[in-house]
């Protein structure tokens, strides 16, 4: 009987079988539990960096809360102790009295309209002694704060500077020819289209202020909703405060930039910029918080889907 | 004693008055800064001028207010518009744009 060369290595292997088996099992549980105990560190690893960076995120929650919560209580103990001094009975000089606005316009000028201070400080200015020194005094801050206000205004929103007559109530033209009774512009901010019209119904020489009427049109066409206002403005309406509220969340400010009665003229900026830039002292209209978060949500449900070609 | 005098006060006036008014802001063509242009401020016969830098900003100091005429020498034709200048800075934020079929200077 001829035996070939795979009956020769049944009969060596026959004997080896088993333990080769049992080897193969041994091996492949090894493999498998080393590849288990890996997965499972990488885990755990992953697990303690999640812990540890939520960790982190509620302390600095906390922290920045907790820092909130101390200057809210230290600003409202100051603009309590400030706002007293204004109504307490008893002597307070003029220095005092100018001393504690200036505090108060360069703490608070976000949040606060101080028009009232500002116009009641500078009618007692006007008929104390030293009103040279106090109302230029009172001006330079006014024109300090609407500076600051207009460079973080400006920079979210669009604006035009115009010069009045005050002698015609008119604008003039650029080659100084021709005067035009209202001015008007487009200007768009986030996608929404608007147009001002802005006129000038009157001056006041002794308080430095100039009427204004302002027609704000939106839509186009037939669809146009118009809106108009009336108002004073002078050195003391500051711009993230004292401004007229346009839907969608849109504002829109006119700040007097000079003012001079000799030559019967003034300089005014108009800027349409977006709420989020306006004073701390206006709450949002919950529709329109409602309509932006759901604005959102919609946008991010749409990423979020994947793509007929994705799916495949 | 007198004369010293006199030149001292008429000096100190005339400083005083040559930082009194000012206009500035930018100027700029299609939405782009024109560097390098000369603008002329001319206020009843005080003059001054400034260049533009890079990004367009100019300033310019006069020692008058008032109605005054601030000019632009631009690819060889005069531009012109009238600004009304104040003891206080005013910005003048100023644009080349085409008016049938004409170059202007005007306020953006």
């Amino acid at each position: 009987m001829v035996r070939d060369r795979w009956d020769k290595v049944a009969i060596v292997l026959q004997p080896v079988g088993g333990l080769l088996t049992a080897l193969a099992v041994a091996i492949l549980g090894f493999w498998t539990s080393s590849f288990l105990r890996e997965r499972e560190a990488r885990e755990t690893a992953l697990r303690e960096r999640m812990q540890t960076s939520d960790t982190n995120a509620r302390l600095y929650s906390e922290l920045i809360s907790k820092r909130e919560e101390s200057e809210s209580a230290l600003r409202k103990d100051m603009f309590t102790s400030i706002i007293n001094s204004f109504l307490a009975t008893g002597p307070q000089t003029l220095e005092q009295k100018v001393l504690n606005l200036e505090l108060l316009v360069y703490n608070f000028h976000e949040s606060l309209n101080l028009k009232p201070l500002f116009l009641h400080l500078e009618r007692l200015a006007k008929d104390s002694p030293q009103r040279g020194e106090y109302v230029p005094r009172l001006n330079r801050v006014a024109e300090e704060v609407t500076k600051k206000q207009m460079l973080v205004i400006e920079e979210g929103g669009q604006s035009f500077d115009a010069t009045a007559s005050l002698k015609t109530l008119a604008f003039p033209s650029p080659d100084g020819r021709t005067e035009i009774p209202a001015i008007s512009r487009d200007l768009a901010l986030d996608g929404v289209h608007r147009n001002f019209k802005i006129e000038v119904l009157g001056a006041d020489a002794d308080k430095e202020q100039v009427q204004l009427r302002v027609t704000v049109r939106s839509g186009g066409g037939s669809a146009a909703d118009t809106t108009a206002a009336e108002f004073w403005l002078g050195y003391f309406d500051f711009p993230m405060i004292d401004n007229i509220r346009l839907p969608n969340d849109q504002r829109l400010a006119i700040v007097l930039n000079n003012f001079d009665a000799g030559r019967q003229s003034a300089d005014l900026t108009v800027v349409f910029f977006p709420g989020k830039y306006a004073g701390l002292r206006e709450k949002p209209y919950y529709d329109e918080v409602l309509a932006k978060l759901l604005a959102a949500n919609k946008t991010l449900a749409r990423e979020l889907t994947p793509t007929p070609a994705a799916r495949r | 004693m007198k004369t010293r005098l006199f030149a001292t006060g008429l000096l100190l006036a005339l400083a005083s008055a040559a930082g009194a008014a000012e206009i500035h802001g930018t100027l700029s063509e299609a939405g782009k800064p024109i560097a390098g242009s000369v603008l002329t401020l001319d206020c009843s016969g005080t003059t001054a001028s400034a260049k533009t830098d890079e990004f367009g900003s100019y300033s310019l100091k006069v020692a008058a207010a008032g109605e005054c005429r601030l000019s632009l020498e631009r690819a060889g034709a005069g531009l012109a518009l009238r600004v009304t200048v104040y003891d206080k800075p005013s910005r003048y934020d100023l644009e080349v744009a085409t008016e049938a079929g004409k170059p202007v200077l005007r306020r953006k």
